[in-house]
């Protein structure tokens, strides 16, 4: 191999690594700030945090058994996240939280990369639902969940690699409510 | 998952109610922290086992699971649902595991007793530490957990303690994660053929005296639950037409076997019965139809209505008690809720009442006498066992089969753990069993789940019980069974998590059985082939909905 094919393959290979680096940054930036929904602990009735980074998926992931389908589909999925972290609050009466609580992670949600794919406002059940997905290039790098009801208040954030072909075999999973993800198509990325 | 696993390890091993102090972490002092703090802030005393030392130093030596170590404590009898502030707690528990640890799940439910779980989880070289608190209304545990999660994977796939296999792969065993998961129970026999039912098939055998013709046959007709009528069970006292649809004779042929008795007149015919809810658009029931609002159709051909009754019309009903330890903490509430239950049905339903652990007890036979059942209802507070759900039920079936009357149903408060869904008992009835039988029985069934939390399916929270192991994944079978056996009978499933709930739970019950018009037919073709029989039932108003089971095997 002469020097100029071993600079070459260098610079390809470096190439590789900052997209990659890029990616797995990228993936990171998909983590919502969700710290100041704190403050609606002591309001609620019903509490459910969960906070899986890497690691701990990964080490979930050693406990899946590959011989049953879904646990290997689970798997395979867990396989390129970064992390899971979910808030649920239910609270005795209306009115406990307020709009800004949603606002602040909304904000962050209107920042590049993410886009929303499923909006859902039932005047009858006086529920809205939020569906957002960060793009990088072709694949889904996180995706965020805001479901809103007058007594109870949902945040699912997901971070890393997600198909969203097979983002149902999360349900019910690490503290993951069940939820009606039928229908949801991957979207074009946006370019904001 | 691995937490579970460690969990199952320490009470298989017999120290789940115990306190250790291991050291296999001299420079972590958050276990003593916490210990402290709640001696302190509730004026309690760890619960002191025996032979905890020897336990802990079993697991030291034999490292089962790849569990390396644990440090447990137990706290019993104090009221731990009013403790200082939940805030603060939580703010204690963040500084007290504060270095190196990852908080993984809260879950505070004020609604349950102030019930909390923490989970916190650290990485401690190859292994894995975790630490879980949690509080009952009457318990608090708090345990640290130190093990290889390698190991622990290998574990469940061949679980061994010490060379000696304690059972197959723990991973994927119990139940069909991929879907379908009925949580199929092994039989320890062959079930017996579940039809056909006395509800559907009515036999009459009419000896024939002294040659006479067909004309001598008896004005016998059948009971709306198939079961031979005659003049001690006049259970529809008018309400029937249509005399000539009903029986379908057929005199014995030559050559047949039944031929040799030609003094007898074989007469049979299969009645359908139906208990019918009817609602309208809004899905409210509708509750004064009458019998020419309703149309039957098996297999998409009408069939014409026997017999009908209106929705107040009395029920036999047997109110089921799942008295499994689970259950004992809520007894008080338990005998309550049932009180008021038997307050709100009306008077001339007569009620049976039965209990269950592993036994089938009744407690008051069918009855309308208030007080003898609320009498009897007090006797639940002294018995407590297992849970042989799908046999029990299937005994309630078989009782509901002597009553001669077609409303019958079945209110079933539980958790619908059956104990084959952890493997440790057998049972008689696999729920599949149960299933197809009460799916052709006149018995509409409502559960009430009723599965009160503790800090083993709290954690579930975590792990969602996806791996088809552990308390969770056997809570979402049980739930899911409970659905379908109210789907196939025409029920409907109640949860409630909380005894406050119980009162409305069966409030609710007591509504919806009376909200069910009871119907029968004789079906146009009965070719006993084994085919099922699909059954609708249409209303002739504008948006109104009837539901009914799905449809009969013709045996």
């Amino acid at each position: 191999m002469s020097k100029m094919e071993m600079a070459v393959r260098n610079i390809v290979w470096m190439i590789i690594l900052m997209v990659f680096s890029t990616a797995v940054a990228q993936a990171q930036d998909a983590r919502i700030e969700i710290s100041h929904l704190n403050r609606l602990a002591d309001k609620a009735s019903e509490i459910v945090e969960v906070e899986l980074d890497e690691k701990l998926l990964q080490l979930a992931a050693k406990f899946l058994n590959t011989k049953n389908p879904q646990e290997a589909r689970v798997k395979e999925l867990v396989t390129g996240l970064k992390g899971v972290y979910v808030r649920v609050f239910e609270f005795d009466k209306p009115g406990e939280y307020l709009s800004s609580d949603i606002d602040s992670i909304r904000s962050q949600l209107r920042s590049p990369g993410w886009s929303k794919i499923v909006g859902v406002r039932s005047r009858k059940e006086n529920e809205n639902v939020d569906v957002h997905i960060k793009m990088v290039g072709d694949a889904v790098a996180g995706l965020a969940i805001i479901a809103a009801q007058p007594q109870e208040l949902t945040f699912i954030n997901i971070v890393g690699m997600v198909d969203l072909e097979k983002l149902r075999d999360l349900e019910g999973q690490f503290g993951i409510p069940k939820l009606d993800l039928d229908g949801m198509a991957k979207p074009k990325p946006r370019n904001d | 998952m691995t937490v579970l696993a460690i969990l199952a390890t320490l009470l298989l091993s017999g120290v789940s109610d115990a306190q250790a102090q291991q050291p296999f972490r001299a420079k972590g002092k958050e276990f003593k922290d916490v210990v402290k703090y709640i001696e302190t802030q509730f004026g309690v005393r760890k619960t002191h086992i025996p032979m905890l030392g020897l336990a802990n130093f079993a697991f030291k030596l034999i490292r089962p699971a790849g569990v390396k170590g644990f440090k447990l404590a137990v706290f019993e009898d104090a009221d731990f649902s009013n403790h200082p502030g939940n805030l603060s707690f939580n703010s204690f528990m963040r500084e007290a595991y504060r270095k190196d640890w990852q908080p993984l799940v809260r879950v505070n439910s004020k609604r349950e007793g102030n019930v909390q779980t923490y989970i916190y989880a650290r990485n401690a070289g190859k292994d894995v530490q975790f630490a879980i608190v949690t509080f009952e209304e009457r318990e608090a545990v708090v345990m640290e957990v130190k093990f290889n999660p390698d190991a622990a994977a290998r574990f469940m796939d061949n679980p061994k303690i010490m060379g000696i296999s304690i059972g197959n792969s723990i991973r994927g065993g119990g139940a069909d994660i991929a879907g379908n998961n009925t949580g199929r129970a092994p039989s320890r026999r062959t079930p017996p053929d579940p039809s056909p039912r006395s509800g559907d098939i009515d036999s009459i055998n009419v000896d024939h005296v002294g040659g006479a013709g067909p004309s001598s046959a008896p004005s016998a007709r059948p009971s709306l639950n198939g079961t031979t009528s005659d003049e001690r069970h006049p259970v529809l006292s008018g309400e029937s037409n249509n005399r000539s649809s009903l029986p379908e004779v057929n005199a014995d042929l030559p050559g047949s076997a039944a031929a040799n008795d030609r003094e007898a007149i074989r007469i049979e015919t299969r009645l359908v019965n139906l208990n019918v809810k009817a609602v309208d658009k809004a899905g409210q029931p509708l509750k004064s139809l009458r019998q020419e609002d309703f149309l039957i159709y098996e297999d998409g051909v009408r069939q014409e209505m026997t017999h009908f009754r209106p929705v107040n019309a009395p029920v036999n009903l047997i109110l089921m008690l799942d008295l499994s330890g689970s259950t004992k903490k809520s007894r008080d509430r338990m005998v309550d809720a049932a009180r008021k239950f038997i307050d709100a049905l009306p008077a001339q339903d007569r009620i049976a009442l039965v209990a269950f652990t592993r036994k089938y007890r009744t407690l008051a036979d069918f009855t309308s006498n208030e007080a003898l059942l609320k009498q009897s209802i007090e006797k639940i507070r002294k018995i407590s066992g297992g849970t042989a759900f799908y046999d029990s039920m299937w005994e309630a079936l078989d009782n509901l089969d002597q009553i001669s009357d077609a409303r019958k149903a079945i209110v079933v408060l539980t958790d619908g753990e059956d104990e084959s869904l952890v493997g440790s008992e057998e049972t008689n009835h696999s729920f599949d069993d149960l299933l197809g039988r009460a799916s052709e029985e006149d018995v509409t069934i409502y559960p009430i789940y009723f599965s009160a939390s503790n800090h083993y399916n709290k954690l579930g929270v975590l792990f969602g019980g996806s791996l088809g192991v552990g308390p969770d994944s056997q809570k979402r079978t049980a739930r899911e069974q409970l659905g379908l056996l109210a789907e196939q009978t025409g029920g409907e499933v109640i949860s409630t998590r909380r005894q406050e709930d119980l009162d409305d739970a069966y409030r609710r019950v007591a509504s919806e059985i009376h909200t069910l018009y009871s119907l029968a037919y004789s079906p146009d073709k009965t070719k006993h082939n084994g085919e099922f029989r699909r059954i609708s039932v249409k209303l002739n108003r504008d948006g109104a909905i009837a539901r009914t089971r799905k449809g009969y095997i013709d045996k």
